[in-house]
């Protein structure tokens, strides 16, 4: 029971912080540019994708660099010949766009990939022990991608509270119109900006990938629980982005971990039931897929800016 | 007393900022008022806590003696008062009389009717047309309100707030950025919907406010340093230390 | 003659799903009354985006929710009628698209309040949230969602309508066509009501709307609530045409389906995702056989709408109207011409393009093979013959772009 709980606590967290990497680039794009980027879980699967691909030719450690590199010159691309055409035609029509680029994004790896998983995983040094608790090994690969994520969550920070950079970065969290008023060049501002985003999300997919399997629905399967993420967490909040991602990475994982049904939890308060029945037998882990989105529909009803976002004058 | 609208001791702040610190203003039945003040000194938080889309944080907002404080905006248009806007806030790709209709859709009881075609809705129809010929824009029935000149757009938006028969009507800036000539004819306009109705009117255009208003107050810094008729308020120092500062009073 | 202009359209649409039949061939009509309910859906959607300025990624949900509600229907009614007795012995399957309206429009009734807030990138959001909420949750019901295989039944059942048996899909075609027109027609007179008059009001202006005494969330919440029926209805349709209905009809690449096609045909036009409908749908029928890229190809056309022509086809369709009617047609149609013949020097270029990746990728090529033509992704003239495309096509537009601006 506690092996249990110790590692799901660790996986849940590492989930967490992945969904976190995801939401943040999303929440600073949205933020910065008024855009909810829905192609953002297609990015990361690219990050996921390049790393794989390039690691064949240059190693797995090069490759976790370049990779997401290489995603933010796409995303750059993208922002200056296609999303700020569509930038004039109002939010519904970006919407729209990073819709179609999602779609295109996603055909293309199928395109270029095949529909069958690809083997992308760390080498084999990685997939040794870094320690072992109850009995089960954490594999080595698992703590450094816990370090990287840390690392960049670290790095994230110093960049918001310390540059100057990261303070108009701030100022356009709450204020985006202004920061274009102050005299900073926006068009390149903002294509920095969801250059960056799109290479967090592409770090998040060189990291995720091993773990979580890259095949090319990966940006389908990930990609509406980030928008939950971000909408839970209070749209524009980087700090609710950040509790909301490690809710629902604890969550999930706990409740796959610990399979009990309905009818074991309510045996548990001493309330007898058909353990086989339709609804009584559905356990925890079935639950797990829809824990975001009921997750969603209880914000919705209960706190609907979000854990941080504010309140509607 | 028949005050149409009747404001006690409001005040509005926004956190820290106190906005609107204590306005107390008549407003007489059939009167056209006119509320002038210097930039910054509350005039539109003033239109938007009387007609509803801001909350007051203390004092009261009395329409034909009731108390409106607490009412949302469309509870508040049903009980006869309603507004336009500074900045031309109309439906852009619905033509201009489409426009109209729409806004004389509840009063006609419409309501949420989705099984009549809105050209078989008799009552709406009639007033629409009214209200198109009151502000001349006949010719421009069938153009998209978004298509529209300027100075159209902002009759548009008179015909809009008068459309729904409200007794009290607030007017914000209805001149703002016209020529001359269509300043003269907006005067007309206004003049013609002051007739039945109680107006209160934000303006900047000083020749407009002194053509058209019975009185005037002065709003500075979110209180009302001056009611009353044109002449008095002309010759009032405290109005002309407010806009021209000291030296000038 | 003039008395009948308002119903031209009408008139036309109705004569030509009259002749339909006899003009395409027998194996056409699969596809027909595919495109017959994608119609429905696509246009049920605009009444959401296009009408009411509403984003929605979950509209599936309640196509689906219609589709089960009506797949269910039909199977009590086979059970009633086999054993001769109850409620649904004596409501026929022709009915069932009232039964798939029912269930759309109840869930959307249920749920609609709290999303109908906020419109925006919210309410996108919360629908995505809502359809993968059902589209997760139908693992968990077997019995109501048949699981992975879904719930199949049985249209040969029940009281029969209009001598129509529904063995063929011949016979589902006069089905088909019947509801297609009714439910076209519903939503077109819909736009015509004081609530599709003000929903449009809502979609412009929504802050003006409560000053002119129409709280936006009420107005949203009703046409919501129409909107999910319809799509209810065409999950009905749905269920009487394949007789089986799988999770599959709630999914996200369902709603995405409907997004498309409403947005390829034109979302400011009443009858643009009409066109979408058919577009699309025919893309996906009938290319998937010739390349495997054929879902691509789709999310292209859908980019390059977005991005060069957001009115849509149907917005091409309109000014090629307008300048009929405006007599200007004789000077404008060079320009159009060549620029049609730029845009096919392109796409054919892309088309190129991507097959020949595809053969670099997997070794073979559906389209080369389907044409017969070989081809080498090494040489130099497969991938020369993309340059001078591409360039023909830059040239052609260059060239005529003055004209087309002069003659604007």
């Amino acid at each position: 029971m506690l092996e249990t709980i110790v590692f799901s606590t660790l996986n849940g967290i590492l989930y967490g912080l992945l969904l976190f990497m995801l939401s943040s680039g999303l929440t600073l794009i949205f933020s910065m540019m008024g855009v909810l980027n829905f192609a953002h879980a297609s990015f990361y699967m690219l990050g996921a994708y390049f790393a794989y691909a390039l690691g064949l030719h240059v190693g797995f450690w090069p490759a976790l660099f370049l990779a997401p590199c290489l995603v933010a010159v796409i995303g750059a691309v993208v922002e200056r010949y296609g999303l700020r055409r569509v930038h004039a035609s109002g939010h519904v029509a970006e919407l729209l766009f990073t819709f179609g680029l999602a779609y295109v994004i996603d055909e293309l790896v199928h395109l270029f990939w095949g529909s069958i998983p690809v083997s992308y995983v760390p080498p084999d040094y990685m997939q040794n022990a870094l320690f072992t608790l109850f009995g089960t090994d954490y594999s080595i690969y698992r703590g450094v991608t816990m370090m990287i994520a840390v690392f960049m969550f670290a790095a994230l920070w110093f960049l918001l509270k310390k540059t100057r950079v990261g303070m108009m970065i701030r100022a356009a969290l709450t204020h985006g119109d202004m920061v274009g008023h102050l005299g900073h060049n926006v068009p390149r501002l903002f294509m920095g900006v969801f250059g960056f985003g799109c290479a967090l999300a592409g770090l998040a997919g060189v990291i995720g990938g091993p773990l979580l399997n890259t095949e090319p629905g990966m940006a389908q399967t990930l990609g509406p629980i980030v928008f939950v993420v971000v909408v839970v967490g209070g749209m524009g909040s980087l700090i609710g982005a950040f509790y909301a991602s490690l809710l629902i990475g604890l969550l999930q994982t706990f409740f796959v971990a610990f399979d009990a049904s309905i009818a074991d939890l309510l045996g548990v308060i001493g309330i007898s039931v058909d353990p086989y029945g339709e609804v009584t037998g559905i356990t925890l882990a079935s639950l797990a897929p829809m824990t975001p989105f009921i997750l969603l529909v209880l914000i919705l009803i209960f706190r609907p800016r979000g854990l941080m976002g504010e309140l509607e004058p | 007393m028949s005050a149409a609208l009747s404001i006690r001791n409001l005040t509005k702040h926004f956190g820290p900022a106190e906005v609107i610190r204590g306005v107390n203003l008549d407003v007489e039945q059939g009167e056209i008022h006119a509320v002038i003040g210097p930039n910054g000194a509350g005039k539109s938080t003033f239109f938007n806590l009387v007609s509803g889309a801001f909350r007051a944080s203390g004092g009261d907002i009395l329409l034909h003696g009731e108390r409106i404080n607490d009412l949302a905006p469309q509870q508040i248009q049903q009980r006869g008062l309603s507004r336009s806007f500074q900045v031309s806030n109309v439906f852009d790709n619905l033509s201009v009389f489409e426009n109209l209709r729409c806004a004389c859709f509840k009063n006609s009881g419409a309501g949420y009717v989705f099984w009549r075609a809105a050209t078989s809705m008799g009552g709406a129809n009639r007033r629409a047309e009214e209200v198109l010929e009151m502000i001349g824009l006949q010719a421009l029935r069938d153009v998209p309100a978004g298509a529209l000149p300027y100075a159209s757009q902002r009759a548009l938006e008179i015909g809009m707030t008068i459309a729904c028969d409200a007794g009290v009507v607030l007017l914000d800036e209805p001149t703002a950025g016209m020529s001359n000539t269509e300043t003269g004819q907006a005067i007309e306009l206004i003049r013609q919907v002051g007739a039945d109705r109680t107006l209160m009117i934000v303006e900047h255009d000083m020749g407009v406010v002194f053509e058209l208003a019975d009185r005037i107050s002065v709003l500075v810094y979110g209180e009302i340093v001056a009611t009353g008729r044109p002449e008095a308020i002309r010759n009032d120092p405290r109005v002309k230390e407010a806009y021209l500062g000291e030296e000038a009073a | 003659m003039s008395v009948f202009r308002p119903f031209a359209p009408w008139l036309i649409s109705l004569a030509v799903l009259l002749l339909l039949p006899a003009v395409t061939g027998g194996s056409a009509v699969s596809v027909i009354n595919v495109i017959a309910i994608h119609i429905v859906f696509a246009l049920s959607y605009n009444m959401l985006l296009g009408q009411g300025g509403m984003l929605s990624f979950g509209h599936a949900a309640f196509f689906g929710l219609g589709s089960y509600a009506a797949i269910h229907a039909m199977n009590a009614i086979g059970d009633a009628a086999y054993a001769g007795e109850g409620f649904w012995a004596h409501f026929p399957v022709f009915l069932l698209p009232l039964v798939g309206f029912a269930g759309g429009a109840l869930v959307a009734l249920v749920v609609g309040w709290p999303f109908c807030r906020r419109a925006g990138t919210a309410f996108a959001m919360i629908t995505l949230g809502l359809g993968e909420l059902v589209a997760t949750g139908t693992q968990m019901f077997p019995s109501v969602f048949g699981g992975e295989t879904g719930v199949f039944s049985n249209r040969m059942v029940g009281p029969v309508w209009f001598g129509l048996e529904l063995a063929q899909p011949a016979d589902v075609y006069w089905f088909m066509a019947f509801w297609v027109f009714a439910a076209v027609l519903a939503m077109w007179a819909f736009t015509r009501t004081p609530l599709g008059r003000m929903s449009n009001a809502v979609r412009d202006n929504p802050d003006r709307t409560q000053f002119i005494g129409y709280p936006p969330r009420n107005v949203r919440f009703l046409v919501f609530i129409a909107s999910g029926g319809m799509a209810g209805l065409a999950g009905g349709m749905a269920a009487v045409n394949y007789e089986i209905v799988t999770p599959e009809s709630l999914s996200l690449v369902a709603s995405g389906l409907a997004l498309v096609m409403a947005a390829v045909g034109g979302l400011g036009i009443f009858y643009g995702p009409i066109v979408g409908a058919v577009v699309v749908t025919l893309m996906n029928s009938l290319l998937s056989d010739f390349t495997d890229a054929s879902v691509l190809y789709v999310g292209i056309v859908f980019l390059a709408v977005v991005m060069f022509a957001p009115s849509g086809l149907a917005g091409g369709l309109e000014q090629i109207r307008q300048a009929l009617h405006r007599a200007e047609l004789a000077r404008k149609w060079p320009g159009w011409l060549v620029g049609a013949a730029a845009v096919i020097a392109w796409i054919l270029a892309l088309v190129l393009t991507v097959e020949l990746v595809y053969l670099i990728r997997h070794g073979d090529d559906k389209l080369a093979q389907a044409l017969g033509i070989e081809l080498d992704a090494a040489s130099p003239l497969a991938w020369g013959t993309v340059v001078i495309l591409l360039a023909v096509g830059y040239g052609l537009w260059r060239v005529t772009a003055k004209h087309r601006e002069a003659n604007a």
